[in-house]
């Protein structure tokens, strides 16, 4: 059976009779978007693929009750959300972000420590959005990882549009003064 | 609706964007490992032993943060060094003139070792403190040693020489060090951590090889 150029709507009717050339085919379709969200949410590949795998496979055994009044996409959006929250925070690794600094330091060119800063400033961002209570921290992977409204995630995570903004704002809010903070820290030069 | 900070929303949108999933995924969905029993109840009376292994988990967490911590108040690096030697004895008297900053150094050791190139210093603030960043490289091997100035309470051995070590750490090629001495806080990133010891030839001269990461 052909499925590459099955809409969505084939794909999970395919899916729910059984077809595992249909299960393949909507994992390659959405593999990028729940390893995205799995990835920042946790900030951590391997937890990442263990949310993805969970997620995947918990779509797989329940497709058939999907019974499209909302779109799959948000569905699965839910799926991929609860997998998240359902991870122990003491399962993330405790250094991510040395590993990263530790990542850069291979150029003997450059000055070790430009490297380090270097890389610590683009891990500055994930290690604020890391530190965010796990509901504004989900608002703010699905608004920036995937782009959604702020209608689509108030869907996702059934609450209403201004929850969403009303998290949203907080989570700014922290997320700007933690990086104001820092770069402050690093301004104070002498 | 919400936009009243368009730069942190852009730098949200770069920082947080999508990533491809990696090739092992499907094979992980495909052939699923099978996962430990779950399920199991903690009775009462494994609760001790859980709050035990909870509170030896966050002082290691604690401990780990304080070494990370360091690094994330490092201010933004240039290569515009205050001054710019490649004689350690120099180094050690302008820092000194200029910051107070103590740079000891071992027992009858007054060179630095033949492999090591210096190439400056900075004075920079390092945890609300004076520090000096001295940049140098070991062969191929690029390295920065940054040495606070003696902050009061900061724990480490008085004799100079005696190293408290307090942070170690590597991934791939790098590594980082951090030890406490006579009051001060001293922190080696070196990108050669199969040869740690080469980091370690500024202050003494017959390291190479003592040092061996796995």
């Amino acid at each position: 059976m052909v499925v590459v150029e099955q809409t969505e709507r084939e794909l999970v009717e395919a899916c729910r009779h059984g077809e595992p050339d249909a299960f393949r085919a909507l994992f390659e379709r959405y593999k990028d978007k729940v390893y995205s969200v799995a990835l920042r949410y946790s900030g951590d590949p391997a937890i990442a693929q263990d949310i993805s795998q969970d997620t995947f496979l918990k779509l797989f055994s329940v497709i058939g009750s999907f019974r499209g009044e909302s779109g799959f996409e948000s569905w699965l959006y839910r799926l991929v959300v609860n997998r998240c929250f359902d991870q122990k925070r003491g399962a993330r690794r405790l250094m991510p972000l040395l590993d990263e600094f530790l990542g850069a330091l291979h150029s003997p060119n450059r000055s070790v420590l430009e490297d380090v800063l270097r890389s610590e400033r683009s891990a500055q961002v994930g290690s604020v959005v890391a530190s965010l209570p796990p509901e504004q921290r989900i608002v703010i992977v699905l608004r920036y990882t995937q782009g959604l409204s702020y209608e689509e995630i108030a869907g996702i995570l059934g609450c209403s549009t201004g929850t969403i903004g009303s998290r949203l704002n907080r989570a700014h809010r922290v997320i700007a003064r933690r990086l104001a903070h820092v770069a402050g820290a690093g301004r104070r030069k002498r | 609706m919400n936009n009243d900070n368009p730069l942190l929303e852009r730098e949200l949108a770069r920082q947080l964007a999508p990533v491809p999933a990696p090739e092992t995924l499907w094979d992980r969905i495909h052939e699923p490992k099978r996962s430990p029993p779950r399920g199991i109840p903690i009775t009462w009376v494994a609760w001790p032993a859980t709050v035990v292994v909870l509170i030896a988990c966050a002082g290691v967490y604690w401990k780990m943060n304080r070494a990370r911590e360091p690094l994330a108040e490092l201010p933004a690096a240039s290569r515009d060094f205050d001054f710019r030697s490649s004689d350690f004895g120099a180094i050690r008297k302008w820092v000194k003139a200029e910051s107070n900053i103590d740079i000891d150094l071992p027992d009858g050791s007054s060179a630095t070792a033949a492999p090591v190139l210096l190439l400056g210093v900075r004075l920079i603030r390092f945890r609300g403190s004076p520090a000096a960043a001295i940049d140098y490289h070991v062969g191929e091997g690029a390295a920065t040693l940054v040495v606070s100035g003696k902050q009061a309470g900061l724990s480490g051995n008085t004799e100079v020489g005696k190293h408290l070590f307090s942070a170690m750490k590597s991934a791939g090629k790098e590594h980082l060090l951090s030890w406490n001495m006579r009051n001060q806080n001293y922190t080696i990133a070196y990108s050669e951590a199969k040869d740690l010891g080469g980091a370690c030839l500024l202050c003494h001269a017959n390291t190479r090889g003592l040092l061996t990461v796995n």
